[in-house]
């Protein structure tokens, strides 16, 4: 059970970074309808998503700054990297659902 | 809105719109996008310390993206890419260290300000002509690269630049380059660098030309192999710089936020561009950045 989730997990990691032959990129290229369609979806999560940060971030990680500046490195970098892939996450599935909901 | 970790006052929304216009160049040209995004920090009020940390912190997030994007569609030459590294992060360093020097001198607005402005002006002006050059046909050059859509008003100088035998000389297959001195690619991983732990950003308007013009790398790779060392210098100089304090994480956070959605749009827009034409739609860009930068530096006026 645990091995059968590492490997689905391996193969995700390989399927988001693997290079995509020239048949792939042009099926994986959207519609300009769902790519709109899923920018404005997208958006509304992110503009709800950053106004929870400000209100539940701000003083635990003024914290952190005032008390030891090499935890908060490490936790400043972890937070803006996770955003960045937790994102893009985000966005490829809601790209994916617009598509199929469109098919 | 009260940022309480740089002490600063900036609305929100205004650095969402900024991250935004940043994330679609990003996206679009492979650059960090800081040749906006700090001038864009600093007329909002955040001295330049706190600009040159905080904007790489928000390139990290960002760059992860754009980088993933490149890479599926193979514009990534990792060996290229993975040998820059360690030149990336030793001058990113050195980039830290001058600023924290300035910093305790209390010249860093000016003198950064001033760097800034040098650098951004003479990006621009060198890349509007040489992309304007090679699209109207009078090169100073006749020679044609292999991709006959990505040809260069002066590829002759990358191809001085290969004959240079300084061992160990290096091929890089997936840029099309025989053979090189890994010197020479190692000095332009630490000028960029330099600049990234210098300026901030992922110092983008610098690898990138000088990936296109010195090593000769053809566009697209160049692009996708910047946005690589982009992750790397942002990643290790916001480590760097917050360490030195100079990174507010929460106005990081929030431009990323514009950001993400804007690299969304950038990656598509690439589909559509040939190689001379991105150069030339980019050259006004780093212009605009210095005309902020100078508006900030000579009026002292901060936009809120």
């Amino acid at each position: 059970m645990r091995n059968r989730s590492w490997d689905s997990l391996k193969a995700f990691a390989i399927e988001l970074v693997r290079k995509k032959t020239k048949a792939e990129q042009k099926k994986s290229e959207p519609s300009l309808k769902a790519f709109v369609v899923q920018i404005a979806i997208f958006t509304a999560l992110v503009v709800s998503y950053f106004f929870l940060v400000l209100s539940f971030l701000s003083h635990w990680l003024k914290e952190i700054f005032d008390q030891d500046k090499l935890v908060y490195a490490l936790v400043a970098w972890g937070l803006i990297a996770t955003q960045g892939v937790v994102l893009e996450i985000i966005a490829a599935a809601l790209l994916k659902g617009v598509e199929s909901r469109m098919d | 809105m009260d940022f309480p970790i740089s002490g600063h006052h900036i609305n929100p929304l205004y650095l969402a719109i900024l991250g935004f216009v940043v994330g679609i160049f990003g996206g679009f040209f492979g650059v960090g996008g800081s040749f906006l995004a700090g001038p864009g920090l600093f007329v909002a009020g955040l001295p330049m310390n706190w600009v040159v940390g905080t904007d790489l912190a928000h390139i990290v997030g960002k760059s992860i993206v754009a980088m993933r994007g490149h890479l599926v569609r193979g514009n990534v030459d990792m060996k290229l890419g993975l040998i820059m590294a360690g030149g990336t992060i030793i001058g990113t360093e050195a980039g830290a260290q001058v600023i924290q020097h300035l910093k305790q001198l209390k010249l860093v607005n000016v003198v950064v300000g001033v760097v800034f402005i040098a650098v951004l002006v003479s990006i621009s002006a060198f890349m509007a002509w040489e992309s304007w050059a090679t699209i109207t046909g009078k090169r100073t050059r006749t020679q044609k690269r292999k991709h006959k859509d990505d040809e260069s008003a002066v590829s002759g100088f990358s191809d001085r630049i290969h004959r240079i035998k300084l061992w160990p000389m290096i091929k890089l297959a997936e840029s099309e380059i025989k053979s090189i001195s890994l010197w020479t690619v190692l000095i332009v991983a630490m000028v960029g660098g330099l600049f990234a732990g210098f300026l901030g950003g992922g110092a983008g308007y610098v690898r990138m030309p000088l990936l296109v013009y010195v090593l000769g790398v053809p566009t697209k790779v160049a692009v996708g192999t910047d946005l690589f060392e982009v992750v790397i210098s942002s990643s290790y100089g916001t480590m760097s710089h917050a360490i030195k304090g100079n990174v507010d994480i929460l106005i990081a956070l929030v431009m990323h936020t514009g950001a993400a959605v804007g690299a969304q749009i950038g990656v598509v827009l690439t589909q559509f561009f040939r190689g001379p034409r991105i150069r030339l739609a980019f050259s006004p860009l780093p212009f605009i950045g210095a005309v902020l930068i100078v508006y900030g530096l000579i009026t002292g006026h901060q936009m809120k």
